[in-house]
């Protein structure tokens, strides 16, 4: 509007259409909220022309205490509000965390699968029934589990389950993997009551022999074999 | 609808659970630990502190012929766990099945059963 600037241009009339006069807010689309400066020009234009990168070649821009001011107060603001965006209100962090810890313990529970009872609805997370059918394979000599995961087997209560494991290799392969199915199986119907239909086990690794039980031991060297 | 007007309190189906032999607790349920996360006033609030009614779930037969009632539970090694989860249905069942029956609102009731967990003898809750 430019009506009290002394800096304004004298071919500026007083008058309401200042602003759209201005080649520098002419084309510019203002938005609910812009302000008109003292000099006429936009408040969002002075800005826009401030952040620019590329130095300016507008002499109003350059010269105009009214932009310049308006400029300097906002990047005053500006500061203040990264500062304030950069900076967590407190616990908001600890929450993010509390709740994906929660998230992540009902992720590790894992599918839930039909314990085998064909009339009530009875059912075992995949995560408890796993770590007792990995106990069941390391208490075989020479294997120690890696993973396993379960499946329910079409639309009755089998389930099948899919071992990896390491097995140290004193003794044929197939003896171990045979020994740790049955010891999986026994398992599954003893302690759990899992209708186990199929067995998978994968061997992965190899174990190494294991070191004689004395060594590194706190108890008293009782004498070496 | 009228069948299902009262509503069988998780405390209840919750005490049946926990008589059970082999029961070491209830797992809460994911909205109730969220819920119970979200709390400013207890920001450390674990499953461990939670009543054991968060691990009930109770919501009307889509038919609105009575209730189902979904119980999540921790049991303790040593313990066949369909047989636990057996008896804690049944536990269950009966009991929702008899504080209806006093209440006036004998209606039909479903249980499911979950094993979350199996604790070790020495680590049960």
């Amino acid at each position: 509007m430019a009506l009290d600037d002394p800096h304004a241009q004298p071919s500026e009339p007083p008058g309401n259409d200042g602003p759209h006069d201005d080649p520098a807010t002419r084309d510019a689309a203002p938005f609910a909220g812009d302000q008109a400066l003292p000099c006429g020009r936009l408040l969002s234009k002075a800005w826009e022309q401030a952040q620019d990168a590329t130095p300016t070649t507008d002499p109003h821009a350059a010269s105009c205490p009214h932009c310049r001011e308006a400029v300097e107060g906002l990047a005053t603001l500006n500061a203040a509000t990264r500062a304030l965006r950069a900076k967590d209100p407190p616990g908001l962090q600890a929450l993010a965390r509390r709740v994906m810890d929660i998230v992540r313990a009902e992720v590790r529970l894992g599918r839930l699968l039909p314990l085998a009872d064909t009339v009530l609805d009875l059912r075992i997370a995949e995560s408890a029934a796993a770590k007792v059918l990995r106990r069941a394979a390391d208490a075989v000599p020479g294997a120690r589990a890696a993973t396993c995961r379960l499946a329910p087997e079409g639309e009755g209560t089998g389930v099948q389950v899919t071992m990896t494991l390491a097995a140290a290799l004193e003794r044929p392969l197939p003896d171990t993997v045979n020994q740790v199915r049955r010891s999986i199986i026994h398992a599954a119907e003893q302690a759990l009551g899992l209708a186990v239909t199929t067995v998978d086990i994968i061997v992965v690794d190899t174990l190494e022999p294991f070191p004689p039980p004395a060594t590194g031991s706190a108890a008293a060297p009782e004498g070496e074999a | 609808m009228a069948a299902t007007a009262t509503s069988p309190p998780p405390t209840v189906a919750a005490e049946a659970a926990l008589a059970v032999p082999g029961v070491a607790g209830l797992q809460p349920r994911l909205a109730r630990r969220l819920a119970a996360a979200a709390l400013p006033t207890r920001p450390e609030t674990t499953a461990g502190r939670m009543p054991p009614e968060a691990g009930v779930r109770t919501d009307p037969l889509p038919d609105g012929s009575g209730w189902h009632i979904e119980v999540r539970c921790v049991l303790v090694e040593g313990h066949r766990a369909v047989d636990a989860a057996r008896n804690v249905h049944n536990q269950v069942r009966a009991t929702v099945l008899s504080y209806l029956a006093a209440h006036g609102a004998p209606v039909a009731v479903t249980v499911t059963v979950t094993v979350t967990r199996i604790a070790a003898r020495d680590h049960t809750s």
